[in-house]
């Protein structure tokens, strides 16, 4: 059934506005503080003082929010992340988590500013709830944003914000993610900012509301009092901040650090040639049923110092791997920072500032409502941030000063399996299995990509102990492990991806499953450079494994071929069970790798299959290098052999399929 | 004589020949590779089509157990040292498009134009 427009649902749709337009639309009720103080005089020290404390409150901010959660995604996957803006949304300084999740709050801001102001207003005290994608704030509608006005003298000062994913906020669906959705009302209904605390207490009416939507309200409850905390923290620091150095000169430097973000990008893009890159990058089946695919396409030009990120062309919004124009807004600023701005301060309100977006509405990644939307986080955004990384690698690589900082494309995608139902200690859980957060990470233009590093745009990622996994889910892991081969070959190899096998365990019943992922078939790590792409995804089921036996005789298996029973490769988008005796394998993508494979030091693959990070199968064929019996190179016989390879390219290249 | 000569990427750059042609040439043996523009990817030749487990390992060639279409391996090289340029799985019909603008590009080398 094709999607039908809802009209009047465009004031949902948020979008780039300019401080000085922002202005002419919020009420006189609302005083505002100044923001404009280029003649304050900053001496240097005060300047890094001030500059290095929010960074230090962000911080701050994200360890009360995870100290607090209950849920692994936010204590052991850091799946969340907080930011401080100024008054008016221009984000000053990101934390370290998920910076996808806080790359388009200042969108949301601005409609909150724009819709809010002057009912039911903006206080002191106050903090806005959003899970609604088309405002921002969040990616899919499990990112909910609390957003938290600091006023100081009386005048909106800024904002502190904390998005966590939650999970489960409703839907047809466990964990919210519903590969069958038609639109947007088979899955969580996004929440537009709503005033869920005022002067400072919890508004048990909103709150209920909130909560009632949820297979887990006990854990979104608490994530909620999280999110309250950490910006608490932040407010309590900035004021402490401010009481010292005063307003003017707190302000300044928040101005000043988004300014110079800005300039030191200019001053690094107006140091690279002008020119045109483009990227696809294409995912695997959009719901139930689908076998199609669909194409995310960029062109990126570079003039002088401004950067036009053109998607025209891809593809049709299409089930539910869609995401909003703030989740496209997102993947290109978390793309953005830890490709060109390693160097310069994570100030997005002063980066976007060289950058233009072109898109049209009704395609993968500017979903029009009430598209489901869903998986847009780890699906359309995910990718736009993919074909980013791509053009932008391109684009660095021209440049002998700035090629350091391109890299290949890593983990492309999130190999989604949420578990839901009853776990082993009777009670209801929903969680998605974390181990793909340890993404292969690219591999750069000097430097292998780190084996089961994370994800680029998520700095501090990481997963949880089995221990804790097996606690919390009625599930034995069999194993979890680095994957020999899976990185992407090249003169500079992509990190390597990790597998696990999983069998419930004590389950009270059949464990509930939702398997979501794509790069299957195609690459979604591409290589760059001649490199080749990471590892496939891959998810396995056997169906009836003898695994019950296997443990009775003391045997623990270690491949799929030992646990016996009907393997099945699941579609990328399904729903089922697993069942008493069954086992899950899932195996996550690698990094793609930089480079012809015929041009890496043989000496680095010798050590690679020492390593256990490459087979010696495929260091002959791959890589063309021969070992000794003892697995030193053997110099002539690794000549030859590369000589073979690129005479038998010579040949394949008149003998197509 | 090269007038000027900028990076592409670790294999290639971007050259302005004396005679006004802009080139992209091999960082490894200095053959030309393609007339330059920004989508010279599109149309390369010599390049090799072949099942993506022809790759090694990390591929698999199931593309048909989850899509309604083939997946191809695509790699381009160097025509003279066979360096790889790129490596690629994509749909096979996106080689209609390739193939398409690579015919443009011979018809219109052989009126003079390229």
């Amino acid at each position: 059934m094709p999607v039908q427009p809802v009209p009047g649902s465009e004031i949902f749709n948020s979008h780039p506005i300019s401080v000085e337009d922002l202005q002419k639309l919020i009420p006189d009720a609302l005083p505002v503080h100044p923001h404009d103080f280029t003649n304050v005089d900053l001496d240097p020290l005060t300047y890094e003082v001030v500059r290095n404390r929010l960074f230090a409150i962000t911080d701050m901010m994200g360890e009360a929010l995870r100290r607090m959660s209950g849920s692994l995604i936010v204590t052991d996957c850091n799946d969340f992340d907080v930011a401080v803006t100024d008054p008016y949304g221009q984000i000053v300084q990101v934390g370290p988590y998920n910076t996808q999740l806080v790359a388009s709050i200042g969108l949301a801001i601005g409609w909150i500013l724009k819709n809010r102001a002057d009912n039911p207003g903006i206080a002191p005290g106050d903090m806005f709830l959003c899970s609604d994608p088309w405002v921002g704030g969040g990616l899919h509608q499990n990112d909910v944003a609390l957003f938290a006005p600091l006023f100081i003298d009386g005048a909106l000062f800024g904002w502190t914000v904390a998005v966590a994913h939650q999970l489960d906020v409703g839907g047809v669906s466990p964990g919210s993610w519903t590969p069958r959705a038609e639109d947007v009302f088979w899955e969580s209904l996004p929440m537009p900012p709503i005033k869920v605390v005022r002067g400072g207490v919890i508004q048990r009416d909103v709150e209920d509301a909130y909560l009632r939507r949820s297979r887990t309200p006990g854990l979104v409850a608490l994530d909620l009092r999280a999110k309250v905390g950490a910006n608490l923290v932040g407010h309590e620091r900035l004021t402490a901040l401010i009481e010292k150095f005063g307003p003017a000169v707190v302000q300044a430097v928040m101005q000043r650090q988004m300014n110079d973000a800005e300039a030191r990008l200019r001053a690094k893009l107006d140091m690279i040639e002008d020119g045109q890159w483009s990227a696809v990058n294409y995912q695997e089946h959009s719901g139930t049923g689908d076998r199609g695919l669909h194409a995310i396409r960029l062109t990126l030009t570079k003039r002088g110092s401004e950067l036009t990120f053109d998607f025209t062309g891809t593809d049709e919004q299409s089930g539910m791997i869609n995401c909003t124009f703030t989740g496209l807004y997102g993947g290109v600023v978390s793309a953005l920072m830890p490709i060109l701005c390693g160097d310069i301060p994570w100030a997005p309100g002063g980066l976007v500032r060289c950058v233009n977006i072109v898109s049209e509405p009704g395609t993968l990644n500017n979903a029009t409502f009430p598209a489901a939307v869903g998986k847009g986080s780890v699906a359309s955004s995910w990718v736009t941030t993919n074909a980013v990384v791509e053009c932008l690698s391109q684009m660095l690589d021209t440049s002998e000063e700035q090629r350091h900082q391109a890299t290949a494309v890593g983990c492309g995608g999130w190999d989604l399996s949420v578990v839901a139902g009853l776990n082993q200690h009777g009670a209801p859980f929903a969680s998605i299995l974390l181990e793909p957060m340890a993404g292969g990470f690219a591999a750069g233009t000097h430097q292998d990509g780190v084996d089961t590093a994370g994800q680029l745009f998520i700095p501090m990622g990481s997963i949880p102990d089995v221990e804790s996994s097996e606690f919390s889910m009625p599930l034995l892991y069999l194993w979890r492990r680095e994957e020999t081969d899976s990185g992407g070959p090249g003169q500079f190899r992509g990190g390597l991806s990790g597998s696990i096998a999983v069998t419930p365990h004590d389950a009270p019943g059949p464990v509930f499953q939702v398997i979501s992922g794509s790069g299957k078939a195609v690459s979604m790590n591409r290589g760059i450079a001649g490199g080749h792409p990471g590892s496939a995804q891959e998810d396995v089921r056997v169906r009836g494994s003898a695994i019950d036996k296997l443990l009775d005789e003391g045997v623990l298996p270690d491949a799929v071929h030992e646990l016996g029973g009907a393997v099945e490769y699941p579609s990328n988008q399904e729903e089922g069970l697993l069942n008493p005796g069954d086992v899950y394998v899932m195996r996550w993508q690698g990094g793609g790798g930089y480079g012809d494979p015929l041009h890496r030091a043989p000496q680095d693959v010798a050590d690679d299959v020492r390593a256990l990070r490459v087979s010696v199968e495929a260091a002959t064929s791959i890589y063309g290098v021969v070992l000794d019996a003892t697995g030193q190179v053997d110099e002539n016989a690794t000549t030859a052999a590369r000589e073979d390879a690129r005479n038998a390219r010579r040949e394949r290249t008149n003998a197509h399929i | 004589m090269p007038t000027s000569e900028i990076f592409v990427d670790v294999n290639l750059a971007r050259r302005k020949e004396a005679d006004g042609r802009d080139v992209i040439v091999c960082r490894h043996c200095d053959t030309t590779v393609a007339p330059y523009r920004d989508d010279w990817r599109e149309a390369h030749q010599p390049t090799s089509i072949t099942q993506p487990s022809t790759a090694g390992p990390h591929l698999n060639d199931r593309a048909l157990q989850y899509l309604d279409e083939p997946v191809v391996l695509r790699q381009g090289y160097c025509p003279g040292c066979f360096t790889a340029l790129f490596t690629e799985t994509l749909p096979a019909r996106d080689l209609d498009r390739a193939e398409s603008r690579h015919a443009a590009d011979r018809d219109a080398s052989e009126g003079g134009m390229v």
